[in-house]
């Protein structure tokens, strides 16, 4: 095995597969940035370049893109309040309110570092998973997935903040949306009223774009100045090494974050989007600066940024150990396997081990070399939170109008986007908390179908699988332990007063 | 001498009428005025699938020998999913028919949209028109190896319906197992609802399903692995890399399932075609056709093919339009009362 | 926003009502999420539509959630203080010029819609010099033509009028 690994690297630190990695990695950054180009259509369009080089270079070329639209998706989360990729959702949360202290730098810094380290986690999970890969798969199933779905919503009740009920109220406008469309398990339409533009449903974009991006700038015109609340204040390296120093500190979210990340990669159909979000449910529970969560809260960026890259090594697992992808950018990973010569299965794990371990290489240094390049263009990026409103107001709007429309080529997007803007501004004005409708509408249709799929395989007691308890014991524990310690803390200090 | 001015006045005069439904301008166009025409302009290949996916590999290749053989031209290729693919191929069948807009998809999924009566489908395939196919895939029924059914022969003693995975009600394999099901003697209970085919496919390696129709080249490396067990493919021969697994034409057991098993084979030979808007001009359509014919015989396509993993069997238009008029004509009768009735089952 | 709250309120409870009602005639298994959602949301929003007419009440159920009282008035200390009047307006406002923009998207195409728009924004509504308000349109086309046409070629949006 370690000649393997050895042989992985040397195939991988070559003049040309560097630079066709480089490569990959400004294109991927670019998609990750722009709300509604998502990272498959960045692998699509990389796809035909691929013919005819070398497995490694094209594995390092893909791969790299796909690892940069990960990080470069949370930037455009962290200066307008919309992901660029459903994966940095969580990441506007607690990312935009930092930027409007000031320090853009810092959460850009954060969001490199955490990515960097919560890949290099997946990383390791991915290489010591790779003797059991196929046990793993086998034993995990849809009340597995159900579990781990539902417990996110559940989740909605932490992120509600304040008012229970309109919280509750948010998240169930977002199962509401998410039941729109064919369902998914007799392709009836439901809720559609003979659009077929809204049989798959409504896309994550446009809603993120209304809900979060368009009220934040019309409280921008309103309010005039720039995103930022403070004044630019010279050099903006303070704040970004206070961004890694912080990463290294809040190591227990670090780690919280990415197993998060890595079990749901295994878990094949649950995606990026999922990650970053169970992540930030998880810590918003455990975390020591709870309350500061939505305010600014460095965990609140560490926990979903190191998830949904943790999550790339998991995603491999399934796709390298069977030939089936972990997730959508996997899916043409897997054809460009085949294009290359590659044929994923049993032979990945002995007779082409060197390949899996280049490419559990690749996307070390992938996750690496992002991170430098981006650390390198905090600065400049983050004083774009520092320009007048008369310059971002009209760019967000473009950027996210036009946004809205990539998402699937739908010029209807656009006027959804607008509606919920309008939506998203009422709510905002008005005490709605907006997170648990997109946990609603990101895990609705999940739960709604691997409910079914339980119940129909396993009958009524699917949860009693020995896996199951398991999860759920787990979860249970994380969720309990820092209740039950705070309740002994109080009751200590209220003794001693 | 009369007799033969009349005459000349006839055919002058009765010619007349004929150029108004065939104007000059388009009678036989040559090759030569086609590419002048299509120089510059930019031809819009649509294709109803996932960016990267399957077919979207398949149209990428080509797309670049368009340009080779038609000098001049662009060509995007744009990917428009959406319910299943009827977005995507709708869009082709209504766009403006002068050979700027093209697209490439299964045949079968076309078929079985009409068939069940989906509603929202906007063409009509004896209007459509085929550029031709540049490939198809047997589909195989494969089993789980962590299941106790582990053959044909089982499927029918089972005593139970069969479970098979799909990712929703309205896909090909949902609907062709059933057929072949119901003419071959045993039950399928289809469990819907996975988010795509791999997953299915995951699903049926783990054992939670008892199996899966799949495309016989994307999961053989599981079949190689033994994780999964083909016992059928709907294809005219036997598989070359599946020597011991038997065509459905060779399970059938009456003269019925044979025509049927025939019928179903046929379906998914129409599979991955190049099509195009009805009513285009007979000559545009007819240097499309030959463009196409070109692209599949030229070496340095078929090399990048081979590279690429893509076998490359092609048929011309012609013959796909043929094949389509021949598979309505049978299968309206016989299959498609039975696809609807499926698809009713299923509400 | 006095009334703001309450139309919001009233708005979600008639979406409830509307959705439930169309949930009834699909059959068993597709009507069975939705109404499972759809039912305790009639009665979550009804409920919260009524005791936002009850200042005491709402105020008790407002603060009724995982934050306890201790760490919402803290939030509430760094919450930056109002004193804009016009506030809503100007807001209100913001979402004319998003409709402006879709429209132009929609006659002329993303391609020159957009930078249109930000030209017209940047004139009309900031007053700003010829410098940026020329530029920043330019930037954009350029931006857009090397991105989608050029490298990525991705296709664009064209507008009702150029389709």
């Amino acid at each position: 095995m370690i000649d393997a690994a050895l042989e992985g690297m040397a195939m991988l630190f070559t003049i040309k597969s560097m630079l066709f990695m480089f490569l990959g990695i400004s294109v991927g950054m670019v998609f990750g940035a722009i709300p509604g180009l998502s990272g498959q259509t960045a692998l699509a369009v990389l796809l035909p370049f691929v013919l005819g080089m070398e497995p490694v270079t094209a594995m390092a070329l893909l791969l790299g893109a796909h690892v940069a639209v990960e990080y470069a998706g949370s930037i455009s989360a962290i200066l307008i309040n919309t992901p660029g990729t459903g994966q940095a959702i969580a990441t506007c949360w607690d990312g935009y309110p930092m930027a409007q202290k000031g320090e853009a730098a810092r959460a850009l810094s954060i969001s490199a570092t955490s990515s960097a380290l919560g890949g290099l986690f997946g990383f390791v999970v991915l290489v010591a998973f790779i003797p059991i890969m196929k046990i793993t798969l086998m034993a995990l199933a849809s009340p597995e997935y159900f579990i781990t779905a539902f417990v996110g919503l559940a989740f909605i009740v932490v992120l509600g903040g304040g008012s229970l009920i309109k919280a509750l109220i948010s998240g169930g406008i977002g199962l509401m949306i998410a039941f729109i469309g064919l369902d998914p398990m007799t392709s009836v339409p439901r809720f559609t009223f003979g659009q077929l533009y809204l049989w798959d449903g409504i896309s994550l974009i446009p809603i993120v774009v209304g809900l979060f991006a368009f009220p934040e700038v019309a409280m921008l015109m309103a309010k005039g100045g720039s995103i930022s609340r403070i004044e630019l204040k010279g050099s903006q390296w303070g704040l970004i090494w206070q961004g890694i120093k912080d990463t290294f500190q809040h190591w227990g979210i670090l780690l919280q974050g990415s197993a998060v990340g890595a079990v749901i990669g295994v878990l094949p159909g649950l995606g990026g989007t999922v990650a970053n979000l169970a992540a930030y449910g998880l810590a918003a529970n455990t975390s020591k600066e709870k309350d500061q969560f939505g305010q600014g809260a460095v965990d609140g960026i560490i926990a979903p940024e190191s998830a949904n890259n943790s999550k790339e090594g998991g995603d491999l697992i399934p796709t390298i150990a069977l030939g089936i992808p972990g997730g959508a950018g996997m899916a043409i990973l897997l054809g460009a396997f085949v294009m290359v010569g590659l044929t994923p299965g049993p032979d990945m794990l002995t007779t082409g081990l060197k390949y899996t371990f280049a490419i559990a290489w690749i996307l070390a240094v992938a996750n690496l070399l992002t991170t430098a390049i981006g650390l390198l263009f905090c600065a400049p990026i983050a004083r774009l939170s520092f320009l007048p409103v008369y310059v971002l107001a009209p760019t967000i709007m473009a950027v996210c109008l036009v946004g809205a429309y990539l998402d699937g080529n739908e010029i209807e997007n656009v006027f959804l986007a607008v509606g919920l803007g309008f939506l998203g501004y009422m709510m905002r004005r008005t005490g709605y908390p907006r997170a648990p409708l997109i946990i609603g509408v990101v895990l609705g249709g999940i739960v709604e179908r691997y409910l079914h799929m339980s119940l129909k395989l396993y009958g009524g007691l699917f949860f009693l699988r020995p896996i199951s308890m398991f999860l759920i014991a787990i979860i249970v524990l994380t969720i309990a332990a820092p209740v039950i310690y705070r309740k002994r803390m109080k009751a200590a200090a209220g003794v001693t007063r | 001498m009369k007799l033969k001015r009349f005459f000349l006045f006839f055919v002058a005069v009765s010619l007349l009428p004929l150029s108004m439904v065939y104007p000059p301008s388009l009678w036989g166009q040559t090759e030569a005025e086609q590419l002048k025409w299509y120089h510059d302009k930019t031809i819009n290949l649509i294709v109803p699938h996932g960016a990267g996916g399957g077919f979207d590999i398949y149209a990428r290749l080509v797309a670049p020998f368009f340009k080779k053989h038609i000098p001049g031209v662009n060509i995007i290729v744009q990917n428009i999913t959406g319910a299943g693919g009827l977005r995507g191929r709708n869009q082709v069948y209504t766009a403006r028919p002068d050979g700027l807009t093209i697209g490439f998809t299964t045949g079968a999924g076309m078929i079985f949209s009409v068939w069940s009566g989906l509603e929202g489908v906007q063409f009509d395939l004896r209007k459509m028109n085929y550029l031709g196919r540049i490939a198809y895939e047997s589909q195989v029924l494969a089993l789980s190896n962590r299941g106790p059914l582990k053959s044909f022969q089982d499927l029918k003693k089972a005593g139970r319906p069969i479970k098979l995975g799909f990712s929703g009600v309205g896909s090909d394999d949902y609907y062709t197992t059933a057929i072949i099901a119901s003419y071959f003697g045993y039950k399928t209970d289809p469990i819907t609802g996975y988010s795509g085919s791999r997953e299915a496919n995951l699903a049926a390696v783990r054992g939670e399903v008892d199996g899966v129709q799949v495309q016989a080249s994307s999961l053989m490396p599981l079949f190689k692995s033994g994780d999964l067990i083909p016992v059928l493919t709907l294809a005219y021969k036997r598989d070359p890399e599946l020597p011991n697994v038997p065509t459905a034409i060779e399970l059938a057991e009456t003269p019925e399932a044979r025509e049927i098993a025939l019928a179903m084979t046929n379906i998914f030979v129409v599979d991955r075609l190049f099509f195009a808007p009805p009513d285009i001009a007979p000559s545009r359509l007819n240097f499309l056709r030959r463009t196409f014919d070109k692209i599949v015989d030229d070496r340095e396509f078929l090399e990048y093919a081979n590279k690429a993993k893509r076998p490359v069997d092609p048929l011309k238009g012609e013959e796909v339009e043929r094949l389509v008029r021949e598979i309505l004509k049978v299968g309206e009768q016989k299959i498609q009362p039975l696809v609807r009735e499926i698809a009713k089952q299923a509400r | 926003m006095k009334w703001g709250g309450k139309i919001l309120n009233i708005a979600l409870f008639l979406f409830a009502l509307g959705y439930v009602w169309q949930g009834f005639s699909y059959s068993r298994t597709p009507r069975l999420f939705p109404l499972m959602v759809g039912i305790p949301m009639l009665f979550l929003t009804g409920f919260q539509t009524v005791i936002d007419f009850f200042p005491h009440l709402s105020k008790k159920y407002a603060e009724m959630g995982t934050l306890d009282a201790e760490m919402l008035a803290g939030r509430a200390k760094s919450e930056v203080k109002e004193e804009d009047p016009k506030r809503t307006q100007k807001e209100l406002e913001a979402f004319l010029w998003l409709g402006l923009a879709v429209a132009l998207i929609m006659i002329l195409g993303i391609f020159w819609g957009i930078p249109l728009f930000i030209f017209v924004f940047l004139k009309l509504r900031y007053a700003r010099g010829w410098v940026l308000s020329l530029s920043l349109p330019l930037g954009t086309l350029l931006v857009m033509y090397i991105l989608f046409i050029k490298v990525f070629q991705i296709p664009l949006y064209k507008g009702l009028l150029l389709e």
